[in-house]
């Protein structure tokens, strides 16, 4: 028993803490996402065509994780299995068109030993990269390239990277796919007007759940224990404690709650965290009480706890700065005219059990 | 024109940056006033007790009894090194913890008895702590179990990211440190302003999470920094390696994208990274740089009164032994600051006399301040004073009444004193020793004396001084007012009321043209002296004292503009040596 319930923990944690396991779950509104994106990169592949396109959607509804799952089923397929190259970048990382092509040769295992690379000028690592790239042919692997941020590569200079990635996608030398991920819609304005016209407009959108039934069978997935799970008895009663779970008014209200406040996944495995994680041998099971807690911590007035640990003084200076601020009508101030100020003294003067009152609030 | 103009944007741009700095709460304005005394007063740093040495007390109090523990276990190498230097300290600490040995006893045998119980594949692993973390760190028992919960076991996934925030010295990188290091995970500790660059931060979260003595590893970008931590998740260690960084408020200003970046280490390097953010703002001041990612968020209270320690109370037996009613009375409210503060005990006093004097500290002083490591720092200050009494024999231990009456004045006068600390605690015992032996110099912690030094300077420089004073104060359209030659106009408009106006002695100084220097003084200095080079290179020697500083104009065709920095006591005391009467001619007390 006490096994089942820390082996439940790890796997739940796994579940909810990285995008590798999912719980086999595939949601309704990803399905045609999905089913797009896995077409485009095997014609890459299969048929060496170059292809570009862009996931959007905001953020944490699940871009990664349909690229994440793509691959998977890619590595499934026996006729994509080893064809292919997958090139990662993240805007947020690679923060300049020189640091994203060294992270591209390196992933790409272009032999040559990394001190050459970084002691390389810009211009001359680009040449050797395109012309690594643009010497092959159709024959060749095929490369993916996947953009995290896409919209942070817009800001580099020039655009070259974009701009040289999508031509060779246009072009029929190496197949290339280029895949990218945002959550700006306007994120092809972006776009110089060379680079847009090389790009294939193929845009995917994806939407966090519309409806609260979708999020809730979500929830389930996600806590549901796989059906090769080891401990059978114990798997049993998860099971039956889950389905009770989500008939239980207190659970469904956190769920709502959470659902409204956003309704992304990445909202609901915050919501979860809690309860999974203090799953221990003397507490096996996952309670209601859980995800009240858990949604109270994750949305707690933060700053109406932290102005309750100052101490009086502390709080009429702020109550002065508030009344200050109001009276100057948006003028700037500077923390002397608080200080000298009348709201400030006068607070000051306040009798001793006036001080309480305050501190009482 | 453009003087007006650059004037006002000057001062716009001032305001600004003070309003950001309210925004970040009231504690950032007190960590400012704090800062400027110490500024005044940088060489007695050495002295003073910081907030931060109440982290340090713990981590000692930790070191030790993570020793006991690790001695029966097989001791690690790492704590060697620790052991001998704060050899001194141990002393110190082992008083500290003395009325918690029973209990940490206790605790050790229970731990022994979990670890049998939990069996051989150490499944509650982390739980076997819970207890003597509590006993370490009183009253934040609560916030123990959530990030124990949270952590999971080292070799479990965590959460990616982690926001801890409280109030100033709530325990939070107190906590945070003694539970990392009682797992023994690897983790790198790193504090964001001394970490001021992305460079410095990557290299020196390298060199902790690897144990590299000299404090730094090369590390240029993000990509190379994802690179090493890749490269040592998989040859060193198969646990989640915990990144912990201190004052995250300081992320938003290094660059855009590092923020959203480390709290996305570990989708980003694909291993097992935690990055814990611990900062005194709350989320929402972040967020703006954060790229929308949300970490979980975790809250420290302030030490409250309420808590379980009134039944450690008790249990000391020491309220029998108080002779005062009211005191037994008075002392079962404040619960965990007590606790804490009592941690402070010095060697040989009694623990139950020092309470009842913390008590005191905590009564009078919580309105103003409850900042625990202030209030640690004044009751060091204070505790021999309150002790003076009973070592020379007039009063015993018990009567905490005469007591009171002895120490109530002293408390009063370290209240309007409180953060600033104008002198050093020695400079504070030297005064008052000084005061005891019936010198009648300094009042109780009224500070050094101002330095007296009148500044010598030639007689020009002295009119030019005032002058550039009344111009930084005064705003321009008023010099028609002060110093045209026609008296009747001023007379007359003096009696119109006033509406209300911002005082500019408030505003801080306003830079102004040369020209306008020149017509001040000119019209202020009674004789007539012609415009000589000899005047101009005054204007610079003034500049190069910094009495007077040159603002760095960017457009060329405007003249030089200067601003003055003395305060209107210095500028008094010149004007005085040369019979000028400069507060006639200041607008804001006409």
């Amino acid at each position: 028993m006490t096994t089942g319930a820390a082996a439940a923990e790890t796997l739940l944690r796994n579940r909810l803490f990285s995008d590798l396991d999912d719980g086999g779950y595939v949601p309704e509104n990803k399905k045609e996402v999905l089913g797009t994106v896995q077409q485009v990169l095997e014609r890459t592949i299969v048929e060496s065509e170059g292809n570009s396109l862009l996931i959007i959607g905001p953020r944490g509804c699940g871009k990664t994780w349909v690229m994440d799952s793509v691959f998977r089923t890619l590595q499934g397929d026996r006729r994509c299995k080893d064809n292919y190259i997958r090139v990662y970048l993240n805007g947020l990382v690679h923060t300049d068109d020189r640091l994203a092509l060294l992270e591209i040769a390196r992933q790409l295992n272009i032999d040559s030993d990394n001190e050459e690379h970084t002691s390389m000028s810009f211009s001359a690592a680009l040449d050797y990269l395109l012309a690594a790239l643009r010497s092959g042919s159709g024959a060749n692997q095929s490369v993916i390239f996947v953009l995290d941020e896409f919209d942070l590569f817009a800001s580099h200079k020039n655009q070259s990277l974009l701009y040289n990635l999508l031509d060779i996608s246009q072009s029929s030398h190496n197949p290339i796919a280029v895949v990218g991920l945002t959550c700006r819609l306007d994120v092809v304005e972006l776009l110089e007007k060379r680079v847009k016209s090389r790009f294939s407009h193929r845009q995917l959108l994806l939407f966090p759940h519309s409806e609260f039934r979708d999020y809730a069978t979500l929830a389930q997935s996600l806590l549901s224990l796989p059906i090769n799970f080891k401990q059978r008895q114990f798997r049993h009663e998860w099971q039956k404690n889950i389905q009770k779970l989500l008939q239980n008014a207190k659970v469904l209200q956190a769920l709502q709650q959470q659902f409204r406040l956003s309704a992304d996944v990445r909202s609901l495995k915050t919501l979860l965290l809690l309860p999974v994680s203090r799953l221990s041998p003397t507490h096996p099971q996952l309670a209601p009480s859980d995800f009240s807690l858990s949604l109270e911590l994750i949305h707690r007035d933060s700053l109406g706890a932290v102005m309750k640990g100052l101490s009086v003084l502390e709080l009429c200076l702020l109550v002065a700065v508030r009344q200050i601020s109001e009276l100057s009508c948006g003028e700037p101030f500077n923390f002397e005219m608080v200080y000298c100020g009348k709201q400030w003294s006068s607070l000051l003067v306040t009798p001793r059990y006036g001080n309480h009152s305050i501190l009482q609030l | 024109m453009s003087s007006t103009a650059s004037m006002r944007r000057s001062q716009r741009h001032r305001a600004k940056s003070f309003k950001s700095e309210l925004e970040d709460g009231v504690q950032a304005t007190y960590k400012a006033i704090k800062l400027k005394s110490l500024e005044k007063d940088g060489r007695c740093a050495s002295n003073r007790i910081y907030g931060e040495d109440y982290e340090d007390d713990g981590e000692k109090a930790v070191d030790e009894v993570e020793e006991e523990l690790t001695e029966t276990d097989s001791a690690s190498e790492e704590q060697h090194p620790k052991r001998t230097t704060k050899k001194s300290a141990r002393n110190r600490v082992e008083q500290v913890s003395d009325g918690d040995t029973g209990d940490a006893g206790r605790q050790e045998e229970e731990e022994e008895e979990g670890e049998d119980g939990v069996g051989e594949d150490g499944v509650h692993g982390r739980w076997r702590h819970y207890h003597s973390l509590c006993s370490r760190l009183p009253g934040r028992e609560r916030q123990i179990q959530l990030l124990l919960s949270l952590l999971g076991e080292p070799r479990q996934l965590t959460c990616p990211a982690l926001y801890v925030y409280g109030n100033t010295s709530t325990g939070k990188t107190l906590v945070l440190k003694t539970i990392l290091s009682s797992l023994q995970v690897p983790h790198a500790f790193v504090n964001c302003i001394e970490c001021y660059s992305p460079k410095l931060l990557y290299g020196t979260i390298l060199a902790h999470l690897m144990g590299d003595t000299s404090g730094y590893v090369r590390c240029d970008s993000m990509p190379s920094f994802i690179r090493s931590l890749q490269s040592f998740a998989d040859e060193r260690t198969a646990e989640t390696m915990y990144i912990v960084l201190d004052k995250a408020e300081r992320l938003r200003e290094m660059n855009a994208t590092l923020l959203p970046s480390l709290l996305r280490l570990s989708e980003l390097t694909h291993r097992q990274v935690c990055t814990i953010l611990v900062s005194e703002l709350v989320w929402e001041k972040l967020a703006m740089s954060a790229g929308g990612l949300r970490p979980y968020p975790l809250h420290f209270p302030q030490y409250t009164r309420e808590s379980d320690c009134i039944v450690l109370y008790n249990s000391e037996s020491f309220c029998s032994s108080a002779a005062n009613e009211n005191f037994t009375e008075t002392c079962n409210m404040e619960g965990e600051v007590l606790a804490i503060m009592s941690l402070d005990c010095p060697e040989g006093e009694p623990l139950s006399f020092y309470r009842t004097f913390v008590n005191h500290v905590w009564n009078v002083f919580q309105y103003v301040c409850r900042d625990l490591g202030e209030l640690r720092y004044l009751s060091s200050l204070l505790y021999p004073k309150y002790c003076e009494p009973v070592e020379s024999g007039e009063t015993s231990r018990q009567e905490t009444r005469k007591l009171w009456r002895h120490i109530e004045p002293y408390f009063r006068g370290v209240m309007s004193k409180i953060h600033l600390r104008e002198i050093s605690s020695a400079q504070w015992v030297k005064a008052q020793v000084q005061m005891d032996s019936g010198e009648t110099s300094t009042s109780l912690a009224q500070g050094v004396p101002q330095s007296k030094a009148v500044l010598e300077l030639p007689y020009f420089s002295k009119y030019l001084l005032i002058a550039s004073y009344l111009a930084s104060y005064n705003p321009s359209k008023t010099d028609k007012k002060f110093f045209s030659k026609q008296k009747q106009a001023r007379t007359r408009k003096s009696k119109k009321p006033r509406k209300e106006k911002p005082n500019h002695q408030l505003l801080g100084p306003k830079p102004f043209p040369l020209d306008r220097l020149m017509a001040i003084f000119y019209s202020i200095l009674e004789e007539a002296v012609a415009p000589s080079a000899d005047i101009y290179s005054q204007i610079s020697s003034l500049v190069t004292l910094q009495l007077v500083s040159q603002l760095h104009t960017k457009d060329l065709l405007d003249g030089p503009k200067y601003k003055c920095l003395m305060t209107l006591d210095a500028v008094r005391q010149v004007a005085r040596t040369v019979g000028f009467d400069l507060v006639q001619y200041l607008y804001d007390f006409n």
